[in-house]
């Protein structure tokens, strides 16, 4: 509706309304290496579309929180979700290609504190450091309302696991998976 | 003795394998009784969740109750509603187990804390609305033969212009308001602003009463965090009044007004 108004009446009366816009600094990130190697090695294995933004998550947290984050889950294999399906006691209804994890489009993280995870604190951090995730593209489970998952993050660019499978079957490799 | 003996053993037997062919006809036929609870159907969704949610319909035999029981899995513990309603959401109970630490391959989750949470006035809301989603589901088959939710009277477009009469034309929101036999579709459109939702209602004789669904955009817009109770539209046989807290907090000042919808 602006940009027809503008056109049809002319830049001039409108260009104090934009002013704003330029005052907007987009933060694209640097998408420079995490301060854990173990994290680096679990960013390698993600899907090449989301790495920097993860990167970048990661980054930011500890650059305007000084909280270190790692990353413990990432990329999981079929196999390794089939196992995960058969364990018993139940942990999961996802077999194989069912989880985001399988196409390396989520991760779990949580706070190392001198060299542990005191995963009783991690309630309150993961709180603390959601938003920065999300100002990074990723969808945090902390809201979702059948299982509040708060060290899950995942960016799936609005395909379903089914279109991902589906997808993953046409190109072989879930790095190659077109997002 | 030794026949008394020997007899009361053969008794034993037969009552044992008896009661485990019983056991092992229930798991293997969905609509066998079990704890006069028929399983109606049962699907498993990837939405909301890292490691699956299974949800069952029940129905009780000995009433017109039904249950929905819902298994959602994640990577940190697991969550377990059971809903029974009927007309109305009768009661909930929901059980969270939170691991230790997410599970991995090989890993046996040792529960960390559990929570237990019953239906109360306060969270009534937040139980409807999930309960709504998860009869979706079911219903979703219904809609396929032709039942609609909401009677035919209520579909069309709604729509009214919020600071209509501001100078600052940067305040003037269009917002509307689109029911149809399938959704119900909130649109508010205006300078720097887009929101797209989808939302349910539930009729009463004259009144639409709305409530949050769906973020179709994924804004994460912050009045969502403080309501997402879109209020309820009724007809007073001449115009559309909207009463609706999420405008009112999103562009009023939290002031309360009703606003009027013109149908189309």
């Amino acid at each position: 509706m602006v940009a027809r108004e503008v056109y049809t009446e002319g830049l001039t009366l409108k260009d104090t309304a934009f002013r704003c816009i330029e005052e907007i600094v987009i933060d694209r990130g640097n998408c420079l290496d995490t301060w854990d190697t173990v994290t680096n090695s679990r960013i390698d294995k993600l899907h090449p579309k989301i790495k920097c933004s993860v990167k970048n998550f990661i980054n930011d947290v500890e650059k305007t929180m000084g909280i270190k984050l790692r990353i413990i889950q990432g990329y999981r294999t079929y196999a390794e979700q089939d196992v995960l399906y058969r364990q018993r006691p139940k942990i999961t209804n996802a077999r194989g290609g069912e989880s985001n994890h399988n196409f390396g489009l989520a991760i779990d993280v949580a706070e190392i504190k001198n060299g542990t995870i005191d995963w009783e604190e991690q309630e309150t951090v993961l709180s603390k450091i959601a938003p920065i995730g999300k100002k990074w593209g990723l969808a945090w489970g902390g809201e979702w309302k059948s299982f509040v998952d708060k060290p899950h993050f995942e960016m799936t660019f609005g395909k379903t696991t089914r279109d991902l499978r589906d997808l993953l079957e046409t190109h072989n490799d879930y790095t190659k998976i077109p997002l | 003795m030794d026949k008394i003996k020997s007899s009361v053993l053969l008794i034993g037997l037969v009552v044992l394998f008896s009661c485990k062919y019983k056991e092992r006809l229930q798991d293997k036929d969905p609509m066998v009784k079990k704890d006069s609870l028929f399983l109606i159907k049962d699907t498993v969704i990837f939405g909301e969740s890292t490691q699956g949610t299974e949800v069952k319909l029940f129905k009780k035999i000995n009433n017109n109750d039904s249950i929905i029981k819902v298994e959602t899995f994640g990577e940190m513990g697991n969550s377990n509603h059971t809903f029974i309603f009927n007309e109305k959401l009768l009661n909930v109970v929901h059980i969270t187990n939170y691991y230790q630490e997410p599970i991995y391959v090989n890993s046996t989750p040792k529960i960390r804390k559990k929570e237990k949470e019953s239906l109360t006035a306060s969270n009534k809301d937040k139980f409807t609305d999930l309960l709504y989603e998860y009869k979706s589901l079911f219903i979703h088959t219904e809609h396929k033969k032709n039942k609609v939710l909401l009677s035919q009277k209520w579909f069309g477009s709604y729509s009214f212009t919020m600071n209509e009469e501001s100078d600052d034309w940067r305040d003037v929101h269009d917002i509307s308001i689109t029911i149809n036999k399938d959704s119900i579709n909130y649109l508010a459109k205006g300078y720097q602003l887009y929101e797209s939702y989808r939302l349910y209602a539930i009729e009463s004789n004259d009144t639409l009463k709305l409530t949050f669904k769906k973020d179709l955009n994924n804004a994460n817009n912050w009045a969502l965090k403080k309501t997402k109770n879109f209020g309820t539209i009724t007809f007073d046989n001449k115009n559309y009044n909207w009463v609706c807290p999420y405008i009112d907090i999103n562009f009023n000042d939290g002031k309360n007004s009703t606003y009027i919808l013109k149908k189309e």
